[in-house]
């Protein structure tokens, strides 16, 4: 079974955060209750990881945000499947305004919000 | 809602700022009614757009257009969110070039109406009646480019859009 690059990608982050901070496999699997094979099958991307493991190992890992193993790519690509336009417009520019509304939200102030 | 009413709505919103002088800070006011307004370069036959996502209202303005053209943006936009955001709300609402330099109402057919009263409203907006019918006083040549010019740098609008707002009477 070919093995999705994701969790090649995840396994990767994870080795070598837990390598800066000098932490064994055995240490990692204690931390998060998960045996050291598992930890080891994860991180060479072998076994898909559940939601609340990498959650686990997110936090285990000093990461504020599970997001930190996970592959980058760029922001537009989620949103703009589900981006809908009212005119048609190409793809650069419906990618253009992508990043308008993320820029938007992230700027957007907390009294802007409701 | 027609534009009758759509520029009531925009004196509304001079009145309330207040403005009191041209030119009229439609970017001040864009901010001051709670709306996040971004810049960014957009494909040239986009003018701007409006959208609500998450309950934040959004105004984008091409940042590659002339800034009088991008104030434009800023209140057309600004109408859709005031005039009807429900149309805001499930799709980005992208705005390709507005046809203001149709005075003609006979090239308004066929024109979305709410883009007509977005016009109306923006227009009305940038150039206010209190603060245009003294200059025009008891009449204008449209055909006089030197006093049109004039009067479209003190309100930082192109001239089409200041012969638009002038075609309308009020």
């Amino acid at each position: 079974m070919a093995i999705d690059p994701r969790y090649l990608t995840f396994g990767e982050a994870m080795a070598f955060r837990r390598r800066q901070l000098k932490l064994k496999q055995s240490d990692l699997a204690a931390r998060v209750r998960m045996s050291r094979a598992s930890i080891a099958n994860i991180e060479r991307g072998r076994q898909n990881v559940l939601l609340h493991h990498a959650c686990d190992i997110a936090a285990a890992l000093q990461l504020a945000r599970v997001d930190d193993l996970l592959p980058a790519e760029p922001r537009a690509s989620l949103e703009d499947q589900v981006l809908a336009v009212s005119a048609d417009v190409s793809a650069k520019a419906k990618a253009q305004l992508t990043d308008m509304i993320a820029n938007a939200l992230a700027a957007a102030p907390a009294k802007a919000r409701p | 809602m027609n534009s009758e009413t759509a520029r009531a709505a925009a004196r509304r919103i001079v009145e309330e700022f207040p403005v009191r002088s041209a030119p009229v800070p439609v970017e001040r006011i864009v901010k001051s009614r709670g709306i996040v307004l971004q810049y960014a370069p957009l494909a040239d036959d986009l003018s701007g757009m409006a959208f609500i996502r998450d309950g934040v209202r959004i105004i984008g303005v091409n940042a590659l257009h002339h800034p009088n053209r991008q104030r434009f943006t800023i209140g057309h936009e600004l109408a859709h969110h005031e005039l009807h955001p429900e149309h805001l709300l499930e799709k980005v609402h992208v705005d390709k070039t507005f046809r203001v330099m149709m005075r003609d109402d006979l090239a308004q057919q066929g024109v979305d109406p709410l883009e007509v009263q977005a016009n109306a409203f923006a227009a009305e907006l940038l150039m206010p009646h209190e603060l245009i019918k003294d200059l025009v006083g008891e009449g204008l040549d449209l055909d006089d480019d030197a006093r049109l010019d004039a009067m479209a740098r003190k309100f930082r609008v192109s001239t089409s859009a200041l012969r638009y707002r002038l075609g309308v009477r009020g």
